[in-house]
């Protein structure tokens, strides 16, 4: 079962939730007790529908808001986090250059945010200001951000959403190809393309609720998943198949139905 | 820090109302090196053209340029906070970062920074109409704080979300409105100790503010330094700064839309 308390043992873990929780205001819950950890060198998903909670798990990994009760405890004090949020809202003039350079501080190798430049074919808009850009290219411009100083802990929120086929192809390529070099990549996304080859875990979640985290061929399930349910995604994680859309057929199993 | 600091400057030499105030400060400037002043201290008359008047009509806070000015530091204050304190920029920083007291420190840095150079052409004033250091210190200082302690209150004011919307109105009613409703109905003081002691209270701790325009309007009409005035408000000032960094390093950045 899914832990929902008590500590986990961390081997080459770079960031560690216990039990944490976010209630707010007015009692609004959007975080049940949760633990997790996420290790160096892997791809960590975050998949449920919108309003799951997903973004609440983002932000206390970053950080950028408390958690009610619970740890967030990151075992590397030198992590470089790079955070791409879901929408890109900067102000006036703001160009994707000026960004870079604000954020990557002392650091001077910008290798992996010039990589993924040269992929996207985006160099002629760095200097462009980010409100004259249309949705797709900010949501790239969000990712240069991220990738800004060779960061080593990348947080992206919906990096799927606004991009067409041939660039999420490109970014599930650029990100798989960087785990391999001992990037941690969390992402949480609704958009399950193409993610099943290049994700280590995933966590389901809804209603704040992290139903069920899947590791290889490993199912770990919350106690509030029916049995049904249960056996059926069981039995789609044996059949050995090709198919590159288990995350997505599980997810219609988890959330097509009652849940 | 240098890094928040040019992250500042960056979006606030894009924006309108820095223009502006950056160009009243010109105007002073301008008006200052064009004009001439006959007399020292509280006497001395600035003349420019056909034109004679007191100095001190031009440097109590309640002159045109004054209020204006005041009320364009707010503005540049107001809209560089929607756009690096409270905003997406933040979190995209703050997640890589983790420096949050730094943060705000560079935003209130700049703020300082603009607030002098926008007042700079008054310390020329001040200068041209042979105040002595201490007047000129003082009278100065007191100048920026006005300007300074007032985006120090705003923000201070929008920590507390439900204000936010509300964050001008308020800042105008607890530092202008009512210490003058207070004064005004301060014939009840003296029957009632305790009401003479809120207004106390809010004069000379809600309202601080206003006491760094009495001050300096001591030194300008009377050449008198009337400490107790000056002191309490820049620790005041001092105090709710560091309020404000305590406040920002525990709040939620909610701020991704």
């Amino acid at each position: 079962m899914i832990s929902q308390s008590g500590p986990l043992k961390p081997s080459d873990t770079l960031l560690f939730l216990e039990n944490v929780e976010k209630v707010y205001h007015r009692k609004k819950r959007s975080l049940y007790p949760t633990s997790i950890e996420f290790q160096q060198g892997k791809l960590i998903c975050l998949v449920g529908p919108n309003g799951s909670g997903k973004s609440t798990l983002i932000k206390l990994i970053t950080r950028l808001i408390q958690p009610t009760a619970g740890n967030v405890t990151y075992k590397d004090p030198y992590l470089v986090i790079g955070y791409m949020p879901e929408t890109i809202d900067l102000p006036g003039n703001f160009t994707c250059k000026q960004l870079m350079k604000l954020l990557s501080g002392r650091s001077s190798d910008n290798s992996y945010a010039n990589e993924f430049i040269e992929l996207m074919q985006i160099q002629d808009y760095i200097n462009v200001p980010v409100k004259k850009l249309s949705k797709g290219m900010q949501k790239k411009v969000g990712m240069v951000s991220a990738l800004t100083g060779n960061s080593n802990f990348l947080i992206l929120d919906e990096p799927l959403e606004g991009l067409d086929t041939i660039d999420r192809d490109k970014l599930v390529r650029f990100l798989a190809a960087k785990v391999q070099l001992g990037l941690t990549v969390v992402l949480s996304t609704h958009i399950l393309y193409g993610l099943d080859n290049i994700t280590d875990s995933a966590y389901f979640i809804k209603d704040g609720k992290v139903h069920l985290r899947l590791t290889g061929n490993e199912a770990i399930f919350n106690l509030d998943i029916p049995e049904d349910i249960q056996s059926s995604v069981t039995k789609l994680m044996n059949i050995s198949s090709d198919s590159d859309s288990k995350i997505s057929q599980i997810y219609h199993l988890l959330y097509g139905g009652s849940l | 820090m240098m890094a928040s600091i040019r992250l500042n400057l960056i979006v606030v030499k894009n924006s309108i109302s820095f223009g502006v105030l950056m160009l009243l400060g010109a105007l002073v400037w301008s008006f200052a090196l064009s004009s001439t002043i006959e007399g020292s201290g509280p006497n001395a008359v600035l003349s420019i053209g056909n034109l004679s008047l007191p100095l001190r009509v031009l440097l109590v806070s309640f002159s045109l340029v004054g209020i204006l000015m005041n009320v364009l530091i707010v503005v540049v204050a107001l809209s560089l906070y929607n756009k690096v304190v409270n905003s997406q920029l933040s979190s995209i920083y703050l997640a890589r970062h983790q420096s949050r007291y730094q943060y705000l420190l560079s935003y209130f840095t700049v703020i300082l920074l603009i607030v002098l150079m926008a007042t700079s052409g008054y310390w020329y004033l001040y200068l041209k109409a042979g105040f002595s250091t201490p007047f000129l210190f003082y009278s100065y200082s007191s100048m920026v704080l006005e300007g300074f302690s007032l985006t120090v209150v705003f923000a201070f004011i929008t920590h507390f979300s439900r204000l936010k919307l509300i964050s001008i109105p308020l800042l105008v009613l607890i530092l202008y409105v009512l210490p003058v409703m207070l004064r005004i109905s301060g014939g009840f003081a003296g029957n009632y100790p305790i009401f003479g002691e809120l207004i106390y209270f809010i004069e000379n701790i809600v309202a601080f503010n206003v006491n760094f325009s009495a001050f300096r309007e001591n030194i300008i009409t009377k050449e008198f330094i009337q400490k107790e005035l000056f002191y309490p408000g820049a620790l005041i000032t001092v105090a709710l700064l560091g309020l404000n960094a305590v406040l920002f390093s525990r709040k939620d950045l909610n701020n991704d839309i």
